[in-house]
């Protein structure tokens, strides 16, 4: 079926959660962001301002619980995480 | 390559008497620390040796950095035969007694035999003093700490002791140092007690000559001085919630992955909790806990992560403070807060008593004393499981660390072929697989990885240099080159032997592959065993041959 009630989506919502030394540098921990349908994690990243950041271990990007990276695109609902390296040792 | 300098004494307590020996092959093979002792402890402890008996015997050691005036040098390793697992382990702790016992000019200390009664004993450069110490038996760790003070005008950075738990022989009772630092796993304070040895204490200006190269270590003092990494405010903690929420933070004794108060326990609730920086000698990174609750009066050192792993989300403890008194009691009786708490963890679950914080602390106490419960959980997880009606949360009967290997399948393998066994020290897999280096849920190329940081690990506890350098980048694998002048495929082969030899006593006490399990399955497990054992040159059952270990008996500096 090519037509349906449906809208069609022109962009999409995405829950940002920053922790440690990210939510530091963001000023806040928890936020949901609007995105076109096709923006990436790159664009979540720079959006917030931290992707020429150092941060302690690197920058380390997951969404829904899973590693990805700035190429990856995301999709309405996703959740991302941002954090300096959790672990050290 | 560089290596400690200095003797091996050995103090035999069932005599009171002590001999100093040249350990000069041995040294320059194995650098120094957990390698040196290794090597000591594997050809000189019996293969069918019990733990508790006095043919067991325990090794205090430094390596070259110890003579260094670098940041992340501040720590000691102690080896012996772990009454916890069975098998040969090291165990390190941070703290100020490193630089001490150097002075002593011993590049390492073995303590044999078993004593008629309770002792201190003083290691000077000048000697040994065995102390008669009847009225310490039973004291907690500050309790000892105060007696040094007193009779000897020694701080606590002159002291290593055990409390009550290592006297009443508990599987999992640490060796204390400066009050709060501990030689945390394995049992190694149950040695101690075994052998009526209430404390040791270092002192001297021997100290041997160590040439090391001075460049690099002001480079890596002044980066550590400088550094604004969130570890030096918030420890091992400032993760804890990223890690809840997107890998696995233990719960309700390993029955859930997630934990919904981990904000309450977490770097934030820690850091708020800080009252002053804490450090180890000569380090400039300062990343220790010291913390108090204003409202109640409490002061610890820490919770670090394992603890508010172990106490916190696998207890179901949602308040910091109940996670700080569990820590402080743990220190005062000189207990490992991470077998402990699973212990403790444990018991909850059999009795349905989650979130219970009151009984948490009542029952570390009870374990200390081996009073009621106590006894049994003082066995430790594996020993006490089946009583309990709960699984078995451990591998070589070795607690887990939180780092879950059912989420981090790398760390899972490392935690299944880890000599000392649920130990997340022993290759830290954790760190990369958290990172995204490597796909965390895959055991894809997973033992090339773990075999690596196996060697490194053991190499840096031979050093010593604390993990904390390597894991925030202070040091790195080409810093190591320069500090100890050689290549880095040459500190691989000192942390390979020394793994070798841990693995090839394990065996000689019948342990094989069939202990290089896991209480869960992961996919592909075995296969990653196969390859894991062929890396290492092993026999397939995860044997090593007699002829091996034969190859670097002397020296091959």
């Amino acid at each position: 079926m090519l037509f349906t009630d449906r809208p069609i989506a022109s962009g999409m919502d995405v829950d940002v959660r920053c922790y440690g030394e990210v939510a530091a540098a963001v000023g806040e921990r928890e936020m949901s962001l609007t995105l076109d349908a096709d923006a990436t994690l790159g664009d979540v990243v720079a959006k917030l301002g931290v992707g020429e950041r150092a941060f302690s271990g690197g920058l380390v990007v997951m969404v829904n619980g899973r590693h990805a990276g700035a190429e990856d695109g995301l999709e309405d609902g996703d959740t991302v995480a941002l954090s300096q390296a959790p672990m050290r040792e | 390559m560089n290596h400690a300098r200095g003797t091996l004494l050995s103090i035999d307590v069932s005599e009171r008497e002590t001999t100093t020996e040249g350990v000069a092959d041995e040294r320059a093979s194995f650098v120094g620390g957990r390698g040196l002792c290794t090597k000591l402890a594997h050809d000189r402890i019996p293969f069918d040796a019990d733990p508790f008996g006095p043919e067991n015997r325990i090794y205090f050691s430094t390596g070259p950095l110890q003579q260094s005036e670098m940041s992340f040098t501040g720590r000691m390793s102690c080896t012996g035969l772990s009454p916890l697992t069975d098998g040969l382990l090291s165990t390190n702790a941070g703290g100020y007694l490193s630089r001490n016992f150097v002075g002593t000019g011993h590049s390492a200390v073995e303590i044999v035999g078993e004593a008629d009664e309770l002792l201190v004993v003083h290691v000077t450069d000048e000697g040994v003093e065995f102390v008669e110490a009847p009225e310490l038996s039973g004291a907690t760790v500050p309790e000892v700490t105060g007696y040094v003070n007193r009779e000897r005008d020694l701080d606590a950075e002159h002291v290593l002791c055990i409390g009550p738990a290592g006297e009443n022989l508990v599987r999992f009772a640490c060796v204390m140092t400066y009050e709060s630092r501990a030689f945390g796993r394995g049992g190694m304070g149950a040695v101690l007690g075994s052998k009526n040895v209430k404390a040791v204490t270092f002192e001297g200006d021997a100290a041997p000559e160590v040439d090391l190269p001075e460049g690099v270590q002001r480079e890596v003092h002044s980066a550590a001085a400088t550094s604004d990494d969130l570890m030096r405010r918030q420890g091992t903690t400032g993760g804890t919630e990223m890690i809840n929420d997107n890998f696995s933070l233990p719960t309700r004794y390993f029955e859930k992955y997630h934990f919904e108060d981990a904000d309450k326990i977490g770097g934030n609730a820690v850091e708020e909790k800080k009252y002053k920086k804490g450090s180890c000698s000569m380090c400039a990174f300062a990343c220790k806990l010291p913390t108090r609750d204003e409202e109640t009066g409490l002061e610890t050192e820490g919770p670090e992560f394992e603890t508010v792993f172990s106490f916190g989300s696998n207890c179901e403890v949602g308040d910091i403070v109940d996670v700080m008194k569990s820590n402080e009691l743990c220190d005062i009786y000189g207990m490992d807060t991470i077998s402990c708490g699973n212990a403790v963890a444990a018991y909850l679950a059999a009795e349905d008593e989650f979130g219970n914080a009151d009984l948490v602390h009542e029952t570390v106490e009870k374990i200390a004393t081996r009073e009621g419960i106590g006894d049994l959980l003082a066995e430790g997880v594996s020993r006490a499981a089946a009583d309990l009606g709960v699984r078995n949360y451990t591998v070589k009967n070795m607690e887990f660390a939180a780092h879950d290997g059912r989420v981090l399948h790398g760390q899972g393998l490392s935690y299944a072929v880890a000599n000392r066994g649920g130990d997340h020290m022993y290759s830290t897999t954790l760190r990369v697989e958290y990172n995204g280096e490597v796909d965390p849920e895959t055991l894809e190329g997973k033992p090339e990885i773990v075999v690596r940081r196996e060697n490194h690990a053991a190499f840096r506890d031979s050093g010593i240099v604390c993990a904390f350098a390597g894991g925030t980048g202070h040091v790195t694998e080409e810093t190591l080159e320069r500090l100890f002048e050689c290549d880095y495929a040459d500190l691989q082969d000192v942390g390979a032997r020394t793994v070798e030899l841990e693995r090839h006593f394990n065996n000689k006490r019948g342990m094989d592959r069939e202990a290089d399990t896991l209480p869960y399955d992961l996919p592909g497990i075995e296969a990653a065993l196969d390859e894991y054992y062929e890396r290492r040159g092993w026999n397939a059952d995860g044997t090593v041959d007699d002829e091996t270990v034969r190859e670097y008996a002397v020296a091959d500096d």
